[in-house]
């Protein structure tokens, strides 16, 4: 019976029924052995605490695809445009130049004021707070009333960069300030006849040519200070505008110069240690306003004739709002390459860092400029670099302290 | 900164295959820089590939050669659509490495 009602517990009841019946086995020693009773145990499921409830689903905010596209670079795949075109505002038209009757004359490329020494103070505005401390540097020779172009020179061997820089005076090339402001910024082939000069005059084209050809020998690349020296001229600032001149037709190409693109050499000739890998147009930059360094500072300045164009007319308008020193021509060279330099990056660039490096390497070349002419290149400097985008190419007049991004400083 | 519609007939008379005619529109982008001279192509052709001088030319000239020459990597890309292959009724956009934006059309004339 016992061993019967020990496999009815063990085998009959399910353990896992919620309520089983148990029966309580006596002691194995009871005597008279009890009639054992079953006893009901209700086992219940285990008890489970609740966990709270999760809060009710959010719905997510739908993606948006980002509207503006990312690339830096534009794109250059063939995808062919979507037929919903944003049908373009109309532009108001511009004209080319300021009609001469408009025109009063530049107020601070015209000799008078640009020397100040005749007498005829720049209009200074938004600079007066940032005037510099007294120049050093004596003030060169007054210019002189006839145009003078160095002679070509026999071409030779280099010598080391000073070999140039020797004996240079304000005899050497002369240039108009507004048609070599046009030529600096403006394309080959829109150059006004008279602008193109800087281009196309023997005195600057063939020592050009000349230097395109040695360049292309060269075994190595070129530092600033040895393409100068490779141009073998006497004349230091026609030197500098010979170095534009090649270092613009290698960058851009050149119809008078003769340098087409082909593949992307520039690099095997000018060296990308000097002036940085990212654009080859920062050589041209360079030696054009290196250029203007030494063509001001120096005096080698003629009077304006013709009519500027309204790119000149806003240059000429940013350079009266940088310091100037009443005494010292540098100065003077100094508001004239600022304000190139700040036109252009504060007209057409996009990045505050490509400004910031274009203003670092513009004081670099204004430097460049001073000592290639044997002039005391220590300043202090004060270069204003613009904020990018910030002027307006439509205004005649353009206010630089409004534009102003920081100034940099060398000593 | 524009296009005439001068220059856009002069492109679609091109036999490029690169130029999109389906029905009665005409598509096509192309790649424009400055970069060590001018040089013109159309998207999905190489540098090898390219648009004749005069072309390239005219539009550095109509874009403004100093707004390539600030573009990144001296680049601009162009594309257009003409509806009835006129360019009169053309619609483009540049992207002058900011995404695109209109590029107003210069009708000869007006």
């Amino acid at each position: 019976m016992l061993q019967w009602l020990r496999w009815w517990n063990r085998n009959v009841v399910p353990p896992s029924q919620s309520t089983r019946t148990v029966i309580l086995l006596p002691p194995a020693n009871s005597d008279p052995p009890e009639r054992p009773q079953p006893i009901v145990v209700v086992e219940h499921p285990p008890v489970v605490e609740p966990t709270p409830a999760p809060p009710p689903a959010i719905d997510p905010e739908p993606l948006v695809e980002p509207v503006v596209e990312p690339e830096p670079v534009p794109t250059t795949t063939q995808q062919v445009i979507a037929a919903e075109v944003v049908e373009p505002a109309a532009l108001p038209e511009i004209p080319p130049s300021i009609p001469p009757t408009d025109w009063r004359g530049p107020a601070y490329f015209l000799p008078g004021a640009y020397t100040l020494r005749w007498g005829i103070q720049p209009v200074l505005q938004a600079s007066r707070a940032r005037s510099l401390p007294p120049a050093k540097y004596p003030a060169s020779t007054p210019a002189q009333p006839s145009r003078q172009t160095a002679t070509k020179s026999p071409p030779s061997t280099s010598g080391t960069f000073p070999f140039l820089l020797a004996n240079d005076s304000a005899s050497g090339m002369r240039v108009d300030p507004v048609l070599f402001t046009e030529f600096l910024i403006t394309r080959e082939e829109e150059l006004s006849p008279a602008a193109a000069r800087y281009w196309t005059d023997h005195a600057i084209l063939d020592p050009s040519r000349d230097l395109s050809e040695k360049l292309l020998q060269v075994e190595s690349p070129l530092t600033p200070a040895q393409l100068l020296a490779e141009t073998a001229q006497p004349d230091a600032a026609l030197a500098l505008v010979v170095c534009h001149s090649v270092a613009r037709a290698f960058a851009r190409g050149s119809t008078i110069l003769k340098h087409k693109r082909t593949t992307p050499s520039f690099y095997r000739y000018f060296d990308p240690n000097s002036l940085g890998a990212a654009d080859p147009g920062d050589w041209y930059r360079f030696f054009g306003i290196a250029s203007i360094a030494a063509l001001a500072s120096r005096g080698s300045i003629e009077r304006s004739s013709g009519t500027p164009s309204r790119a000149v007319l806003q240059i000429d308008s940013l350079a009266q709002q940088f310091p100037a020193s009443t005494d010292d021509l540098r100065y003077a060279a100094l508001a004239w390459a600022n304000a190139v330099q700040f036109w252009e990056w504060g007209t057409y660039s996009r990045s505050p860092q490509a400004v910031r490096t274009s203003a670092r390497q513009s004081l670099d070349a204004f430097c460049f400029g001073l000592r290639a002419i044997s002039a005391d290149p220590s300043g202090p400097w004060r270069w204003s670099a613009p904020k990018p985008a910030s002027l307006n190419p439509n205004d005649a007049r353009l206010d630089a302290s409004a534009s102003l991004l920081e100034i940099q400083e060398a000593a | 900164m524009k296009i005439s519609a001068n220059l856009l007939a002069k492109i679609i008379s091109l036999p490029s295959p690169y130029i999109q005619r389906r029905s009665n529109t005409v598509r096509f982008t192309l790649v424009l820089t400055v970069e060590e001279g001018i040089a013109c192509r159309f998207a999905a052709a190489s540098w090898a590939d390219l648009l004749p001088d005069d072309i390239a030319s005219d539009l550095v000239t109509q874009i403004g050669w100093k707004r390539i020459e600030h573009a990144p990597a001296r680049l601009t890309v162009i594309r257009c659509t003409l509806s009835n292959a006129n360019p009169n009724q053309a619609q483009c956009q540049i992207d002058l490495g900011s995404g695109f934006e209109p590029l107003a059309i210069q009708i000869e004339g007006v």
